[in-house]
């Protein structure tokens, strides 16, 4: 297929540009294989190894759907909460899971925008800077000290936990969760 | 020159968005088999991505990854299918091996092939054999059955005619006699027989080759043309029918009289033959006696042997035997019996209901202008 190749490499904002004007099949096509094996390995750890093919068909069909119809910004997000959904509607009523479309919808619009660093000038970037150092400092001292390791260090989550010595789950939480308060404050 | 980028740099990392793990990369992450700063890459994403973080976690137990790899083959076919319209290919290890099986099947099928046709060459060959064995075989066999035809023959007074069949054809000429089968077929026997003793002087051959008995007659027809008789053989073999015709003659199983067709011996009549030129040189005698056999010079010339044996055969009434010999000796314009051959084949011809060739032969002689042209004319007027 002349083209797939190309696709291939383009974000996912793109592909989900090309869909909303001009619902083209194939970057539906690249998106549904681009999230397809991270579909598989979440509903193996809710459903039964059976019924894993079936479930992971059945939510990219409603994805194929969704890709459609909505605007959609942080991909990721909404398939991660489409799976989830049709886990738990499973668990309730395995013959006739329903997906339902609202909390998909409600749950994208409490998610931040993306932010695109490069197009930014250098006098926002600057600006930019002055404030999250800003907010940097009203942050609680693990947090801080995990987003200065993580972020202005460049170590890994493994090296940070062994230094601090703790579990490398809890350094992750911690950056999380100072990355979404600063972002929050600044975006 | 390496690139540092400065904090402010660094601090801005922070909203730079890293797209989701593909399979590749959550499989290096586990294994970590991993750059450090791809590493690092990676886990800015899994920060906020839930998606990866819980796939990621499912991936590190290796039983989840096994059913993984089980299942979305299936999966990506069928994306491909219904929205890229891209045809499967197979991976490397499946190409691999779907070729090592397309190679075998090829040898086999060689293999095979190559087995049947040499088993077919082989067959075609022995049959070839067998077939060319069994026509010379029977080639060289078929001149024995004389005897057995002789054999047939009643040697008694009170012959059946009907094993005599052309000697009641009116149109065959007058020295065979029609009203006297028996003689014809005792001095038949009797030619027969010496024909036999002939045989029995030479040496049977091995089966390759076809026997001597008769044995000009039988080489000779083999080889149109060409004389392989010796002359001492011949000689030999004369003396002997001569000896043996003289014993039958005392012992009166053959009565001399009209019409007495007996190998090496004079005829009567050069006219009864219907040819115009002496059967042999010596002068004929009207009554021959019993020791005119006798003293009958020897028979030497090998055609006028097979000439002999050619009229005999025909008053045996073995039309095929007569015409063999009169078609042999009818070949070679140069043989002293040629005219008297051709003339007899095309009467046997018209005994045998082919009008068309005995004209056709008749035509011939009497165009050649040799010494059949009147009998030949004669004959010619009969069948029109």
């Amino acid at each position: 297929m002349p083209g797939y190749q190309h696709l291939k490499n383009l974000s996912d904002k793109e592909l989900l540009l090309r869909i909303e004007k001009h619902s083209e099949i194939e970057a539906i096509g690249i998106l549904l294989e681009r999230y397809s094996h991270l579909i598989v390995m979440v509903c193996l750890k809710y459903i039964d190894e059976a019924g894993v093919a079936a479930a992971t068909k059945k939510i990219l069909q409603q994805l194929n759907i969704d890709l459609q119809n909505y605007h959609i910004d942080n991909l990721n997000n909404w398939v991660y909460r489409l799976v989830r959904q049709y886990c738990q509607a499973q668990r309730t009523s395995p013959n006739s899971p329903s997906l339902s479309q609202s909390k998909r919808e409600s749950t994208e619009e409490s998610r931040m925008p993306a932010v695109n660093v490069s197009a930014w000038s250098s006098a926002e970037k600057e600006k930019m800077i002055g404030r999250l150092q800003t907010v940097f400092n009203t942050l609680p001292k693990e947090e801080q000290d995990c987003i200065n390791q993580f972020y202005i260090r460049g170590k890994t989550f493994e090296e940070i936990a062994l230094q601090k010595n703790l579990p490398a789950e809890i350094i992750k939480k911690n950056i999380r969760e100072g990355k979404r308060k600063i972002q929050a404050a600044v975006l | 020159m390496n690139y540092k980028p400065t904090i402010q740099e660094k601090i801005l990392s922070i909203f730079t968005p890293v797209r989701c793990l593909n399979e590749q990369q959550l499989q290096q992450y586990v294994d970590g088999n991993i750059p450090s700063f791809e590493k690092h890459l990676l886990q800015q994403h899994l920060v906020d991505c839930e998606l990866c973080s819980e796939a990621l976690e499912i991936f590190y137990q290796k039983s989840n990854r096994e059913k993984f790899n089980e299942i979305i083959p299936g999966i990506r076919r069928q994306i491909h299918k219904e929205f890229l319209q891209i045809v499967p290919v197979a991976t490397p290890a499946v190409k691999k091996v779907k070729t090592l099986k397309k190679e075998q099947l090829r040898e086999k099928l060689l293999i095979y092939s190559w087995t049947i046709l040499l088993a077919a060459i082989c067959i075609g060959g022995l049959s070839f054999l067998i077939y060319h064995y069994n026509y010379t075989n029977s080639y060289g066999n078929g001149s024995r059955s004389l005897p057995v035809a002789a054999g047939k023959a009643d040697s008694s007074g009170t012959a059946d005619n009907s094993a005599v069949p052309v000697a009641r054809n009116t149109n065959l000429p007058a020295h065979i006699p029609a009203h006297n089968p028996a003689a014809l077929q005792e001095n038949g026997h009797a030619v027969l027989s010496q024909e036999n003793k002939i045989a029995g002087l030479v040496t049977p051959r091995p089966k390759e080759t076809p026997p001597h008995h008769k044995d000009s007659i039988q080489a000779a027809f083999i080889k149109p043309g060409t004389r392989t008789l010796k002359k001492e053989t011949a000689i030999a073999a004369a003396a002997t029918v001569r000896k043996r015709l003289k014993e039958d003659s005392i012992s009166g199983s053959v009565s001399p009289g009209e019409g007495h067709p007996a190998a090496g011996t004079p005829l009567k009549n050069d006219t009864d033959l219907g040819d115009g030129q002496p059967v042999r040189k010596v002068p004929v005698a009207k009554q021959p006696a019993p020791d005119s056999v006798e003293n009958a010079p020897p028979q030497t010339d090998p055609d006028e042997i097979l000439y002999t044996s050619a009229k005999n055969y025909l008053a045996q009434g073995n039309v095929e035997s007569a015409m063999s010999r009169f078609k042999f000796l009818a070949t070679n314009a140069g043989n002293k019996y040629y005219q008297q051959a051709k003339f007899q084949l095309a009467l046997c011809y018209k005994a045998k209901g082919k009008t068309n060739r005995a004209r056709k032969l008749l035509k011939e002689i009497v165009d050649g202008n040799g010494s059949m042209k009147a009998q030949a004319e004669a004959e010619l007027s009969n069948l029109q």
